[in-house]
């Protein structure tokens, strides 16, 4: 497909990869928003450009450094990349597991990730197990003048909530989603009492129903080696690719009347509803049109 | 849909042996996902392949007693295709329109059949005498209208749409097959083949092994007549 004429998603910043997939004199051939991009770092600096019809570089657009990853966008954003304050505390690491590929919107991605009924039947034995599947109540908020969506008071079973985790836990977790593509997770640290552990995606939409997603941690663990903690991130990551490829239609649709929610829901409803008022229509669901994620 | 394989009618989407309580299997008919299940009851039923709570193909869910799960968030569907139960509210009654699209369906002569819009009659009854034995199912790369043209030559009557009886020599004796064509896609069609058990002794392991080749044979035919004509 070609770039999208969607402005809502044009004018947000999206990691495109990780400092080190994108290292100084290597290129990283792309595709954002339907648009081929090459990707490379000159010296420290990030640079994005389009790509022309033979292959070389076009038009240059902005690309900056944040959390370890190139961020870049091809409209005008209005505000920087999310602001994750932890990432200035001691004794956190860093876990960037890498570009997954998925074919699926990346509002189908974004969504599954806030949530958490799903647990015991798709990261069975690790994040959840039955009969302990009852959702609590949860609140749900948009944060001004942010405009991010926060889900806060979550709290969940768990059989095995992290890497560090030898025994079950009841997880507390807080959500937030601060870009249609971008959402972080707060969860309780079961090293350090009274810390959040930070999950989070950052979603490259390469075309209406493909992306890549960056994830990353950024967690209180001196115990596991860096394997055992990508491992463990990839490990649930593909078990939720395996439900996101199989979600018709792959477009997300926005209409509530599409597909049947329940309270469990409240933040996947509120997300559609947040979409649906800043106009966004790549990666929806829009009935019969036909350049669509249909 | 076309004149062969019209609306309104039955179709075979599987033997029912291969289909036992436990298992779930994706069927498509005419281009559409359904899914196939059948409950520890053993009942089975034909459903759309998509749950409606968040699109998840119910292909990949998994039977519990009679009800079918769906794999993202275990919603339970029974028999007559109503949510019963939501794990994420267990004390919830789920409401009544929470409920996964239906197709008429039954197991009929050794066959899984489901329906096409709403046919007159219940599913074609086994044509030959004797009790059926389902063979084998084989995918052919063709259209469905290319598969029925070949079968139909080799066919003494054609009993519904795209279900065919023929009698075939296996070594000295006269063996009955019903062959049932699945309109599957636009260039593709299962064979579903049932033989009738014979009185005269004739194993059930041989019959099978019989067909089995038979529809292999037919099958490359139909794909090797295909390319000809794809590459003329």
């Amino acid at each position: 497909m070609t770039r999208t004429t969607d402005s809502v998603a044009l004018n947000e910043w999206q990691a495109v990869g990780t400092v080190e997939e994108i290292a100084s004199g290597k290129r990283r051939n792309t595709r954002l928003l339907g648009q081929d991009i090459i990707v490379e770092l000159d010296g420290d600096r990030p640079r994005m450009f389009e790509t022309n019809a033979d292959g070389g570089m076009g038009t240059e657009h902005p690309a900056q450094i944040h959390y370890g990853h190139v961020w870049t966008t091809l409209g005008s954003p209005e505000k920087p990349p999310l602001d994750m304050p932890e990432f200035q505390e001691e004794g956190r690491r860093l876990v960037k597991v890498g570009a997954v590929t998925v074919r699926a919107s990346a509002l189908r991605i974004v969504e599954n990730f806030l949530d958490m009924s799903h647990f015991p039947y798709v990261h069975t034995g690790i994040l959840g197990e039955e009969p302990v599947t009852e959702v609590n109540d949860y609140k749900i908020e948009i944060r001004e003048p942010e405009d991010e969506i926060w889900t806060t008071d979550c709290s969940f079973f768990q059989p095995q909530a992290a890497a560090s985790a030898d025994d079950g836990q009841i997880s507390e977790y807080m959500y937030r989603v601060s870009s249609p593509f971008v959402t972080v997770l707060y969860k309780t640290c079961p090293v350090v009492d009274g810390a959040w552990d930070l999950v989070g995606i950052f979603v490259q939409p390469k075309d209406e129903a493909e992306c890549d997603v960056h994830t990353f941690m950024l967690v209180f663990d001196d115990t596991s080696t860096m394997a055992d903690l990508v491992h463990f991130q990839q490990e649930i990551f593909l078990q939720d690719r395996s439900i996101l490829e199989n979600q018709i239609p792959p477009g997300l649709p926005l209409d509530p009347k599409d597909e049947m929610a329940i309270k469990a829901d409240g933040s996947s409803m509120m997300y559609r509803r947040w979409l649906r008022k800043k106009g966004l229509t790549f990666g929806t669901y829009r009935g019969s049109e036909s350049s669509q994620a249909a | 849909m076309s004149d062969e394989f019209p609306d309104n009618a039955w179709y075979a989407v599987g033997g029912s042996d291969a289909l036992a309580s436990g298992d779930v299997i994706p069927v498509h008919l005419f281009g559409e996902e359904r899914v196939a299940w059948r409950g520890d009851d053993g009942q089975s039923h034909v459903w759309q392949n998509r749950c409606v709570h968040r699109g998840m193909r119910l292909q990949y869910g998994f039977v519990d007693g009679d009800r079918l799960a769906c794999r993202y968030h275990g919603w339970r569907f029974g028999g007559d295709a109503r949510c019963e139960v939501i794990p994420a509210h267990p004390h919830m009654t789920p409401p009544d329109d929470y409920c996964i699209p239906a197709f008429q369906s039954a197991d009929q002569g050794g066959l899984i059949w489901t329906a096409a819009g709403t046919p007159d009659e219940p599913p074609p009854e086994f044509p030959a005498g004797g009790e059926p034995l389902f063979c084998r199912t084989a995918a052919v790369s063709a259209s469905p209208a290319a598969t029925r043209q070949y079968v139909c030559r080799l066919a003494t009557q054609e009993v519904a749409p795209g279900y065919f009886l023929m009698t075939n020599t296996y070594e000295t004796s006269e063996l009955t097959l019903a062959v049932a064509i699945q309109p599957s896609g636009k260039d593709c069609a299962q064979l579903h083949v049932v033989s009738a058990i014979t009185t005269d002794g004739t194993g059930t392991q041989a019959l099978r092994l019989y067909a089995s080749a038979w529809t292999r044979r037919i099958r490359n035919a139909i794909e090797e007549q295909n390319r000809k004509e794809v590459v003329a």
